[in-house]
């Protein structure tokens, strides 16, 4: 269910297509969309470029239409481009690793780094799309249980089920490295 | 277990965990709203906090205690008390969402061919409404009258789809209620050119260009219903009411003409007696004014053809002669509006007295 807050902007945005409301939206669910798309896409840039796609579309759909779940609204956007992103997909593996790798960073910084975080941010990407999906939304996007229910279009218990399992999962790749 | 949610979430600010940086948002935002055709920076000056309070105060105070005191009022004095109390309130009161509600039962349980009608009155009602607000100094420039003028032009459109609607169903009323829908629409394009002042906000003056243009669609959409309906009726009982529609649209744009010659005359007196400040700024030349008279001439010439065709049954003919002289008119009347504003504004700056650029105004 949408906030208070979520279904005054989304009545301007239909009702007047205030752009005004529109950032404010894009200020609520923007941080969550682009993690939810980071961990679906092969690289960063493929996640922004969705992400812009996602509100426009949203900006489309709303100025037009009422919306009445902001969150499942927007994840579901994102869902059906994912899909059409990997249709059209043509993996350049050796070339697109080398273009991640060239962002600037010196070695030493990317070791530093790596040893602090990347290792388990690597394991949460080898992880199941479901689990990965939850851990994410749940303790990088910081969302209630409620939140991902309408996002992925499940019921709250089978959300809380799955984040044990996901937790467990991620706990045994740690345990095992 | 928790270990790993708590180290999940110490890392949710590092850069591979996928969120923005503050800057990173910022361009994105920027480059969205760009892109829905606005500016951030027109975004954070207008007043959405200032709409929020509204909204909340609408949903949680003002509706529930105008479902309260309707509740009161009707247990105590029954349905028509509420119903007359809450007829004269105004966007914002605790009333007015009875006086709404009222109005969308009457649309309900009307017939089809009522329906239209009642929407072109009630767009009436939301006209008023925005002249009363515009009257009071408080709410002159807030976004209740805003709100108002959107309510009008959703009501013109849904008179539009009515009468549509009419139509597809093969109702025998079409035509007639096409005259009367006519009638009204005419009444409100002349009120709202009278009653409506000029909105300071960006919101509000798009609001009011946006009535003024559905208005003048829907009368051009009603017309075009009439003819269709009368070409399918076999009897000529129909023929009164479309000839009610042409000559109230050929007297409108013959009227129109004295006025509109009148207001280049006022235009010219303004030239000649302030010939000192206006010469030099080269606003209007004399050669202008007789080129616009001219066209206006030209303009009416051309709409007399329209009765005789009509007289011979040419009707759809008839009346795109009509729409054609309307649209060569208002052409005519924007740049006579454009010199009006231009004359008025340079005579306000100079040093004439105020009241003769006030004679000019007028």
């Amino acid at each position: 269910m949408s906030t208070l807050r979520e279904k005054f902007l989304s009545f301007r945005v239909y009702r007047f297509s205030d752009r005004e409301a529109y950032g404010e939206i894009y200020d609520l669910f923007a941080d969550r969309i682009r993690r939810f798309l980071v961990f679906k896409l092969p690289r960063s840039e493929d996640a922004d470029e969705l992400a812009s796609e996602v509100f426009l579309r949203g900006w489309e759909y709303m100025s037009s239409s009422a919306v009445n779940n902001l969150n499942a609204f927007f994840f579901r956007i994102a869902r059906n481009l994912i899909a059409d992103f990997y249709r059209r997909y043509k993996p350049t593996d050796g070339i697109e690793l080398a273009e991640q790798m060239d962002d600037g960073t010196s070695v030493e910084e990317g070791v530093a780094t790596k040893i602090a975080g990347d290792e388990l941010m690597e394991m949460l990407r080898t992880l199941k799309d479901e689990y990965r999906e939850v851990l994410v939304m749940r303790y990088l996007s910081e969302m209630e249980v409620g939140e991902i229910a309408s996002a992925l279009e499940k019921t709250p218990n089978s959300v809380r089920v799955l984040l044990h399992r996901a937790k467990k999962a991620l706990q045994e790749k740690v345990d095992r490295t | 277990m928790n270990k790993i949610a708590a180290q999940l979430r110490s890392m949710k600010d590092h850069k591979t965990a996928g969120g923005f940086s503050v800057e990173e948002k910022l361009v994105a935002k920027r480059a969205l709203i760009t892109a829905i055709g606005g500016s951030l920076e027109e975004a954070q000056e207008s007043s959405i906090r200032t709409n929020y309070l509204l909204w909340i105060s609408r949903m949680f105070i003002s509706r529930p205690v105008a479902i309260g005191v309707a509740g009161f009022v009707l247990a105590g004095s029954g349905l028509m008390t509420t119903v007359n109390a809450a007829q004269e309130s105004l966007p914002g009161d605790m009333l007015y969402s009875v006086k709404r509600i009222n109005e969308r039962a009457q649309i309900q349980l009307a017939s089809l061919d009522r329906r239209a009608v009642l929407h072109t009155e009630f767009a009436e009602r939301r006209l008023r409404e925005v002249e009363r607000l515009q009257e009071n100094s408080v709410t002159r420039n807030s976004s209740l009258v805003t709100d108002a003028m959107n309510s009008y032009t959703q009501e013109v459109a849904s008179a539009n789809q009515s009468l549509r609607a009419l139509q597809a169903s093969g109702n025998a009323s079409t035509l007639a209620t096409a005259n009367e829908v006519d009638q009204n629409l005419s009444t409100l394009g002349s009120t709202m050119t009278g009653a409506v002042t000029p909105v300071t906000s960006a919101e509000g003056s798009a609001a009011v260009t946006e009535a003024k243009n559905t208005t003048q669609v829907a009368q051009e959409d009603v017309v075009t219903v009439a003819v269709e309906a009368h070409e399918e009726e076999t009897e000529d009982v129909s023929s009164k009411d479309l000839q009610d529609m042409f000559i109230r649209q050929f007297g409108s744009i013959t009227t129109r003409k004295e006025f509109d010659l009148h207001r280049i005359a006022v235009i010219r007196t303004s030239l000649e007696d302030h010939s000192s400040v206006l010469s030099s700024l080269g606003i209007v030349t004399e050669t202008d004014l007789a080129r616009l008279e001219r066209s206006i001439n030209i303009a009416i010439a051309d709409v007399a053809p329209a009765m005789d065709a009509f007289s011979a049954g040419g009707y759809r003919s008839a009346f795109d002669t009509l729409k054609h002289a309307d649209s060569v008119l208002r052409g005519i009347e924007a740049t006579i509006a454009e010199a009006e504003t231009a004359i008025t504004d340079a005579l306000m700056t100079s040093e004439i007295p105020v009241l003769q650029v006030q004679d000019m105004k007028e």
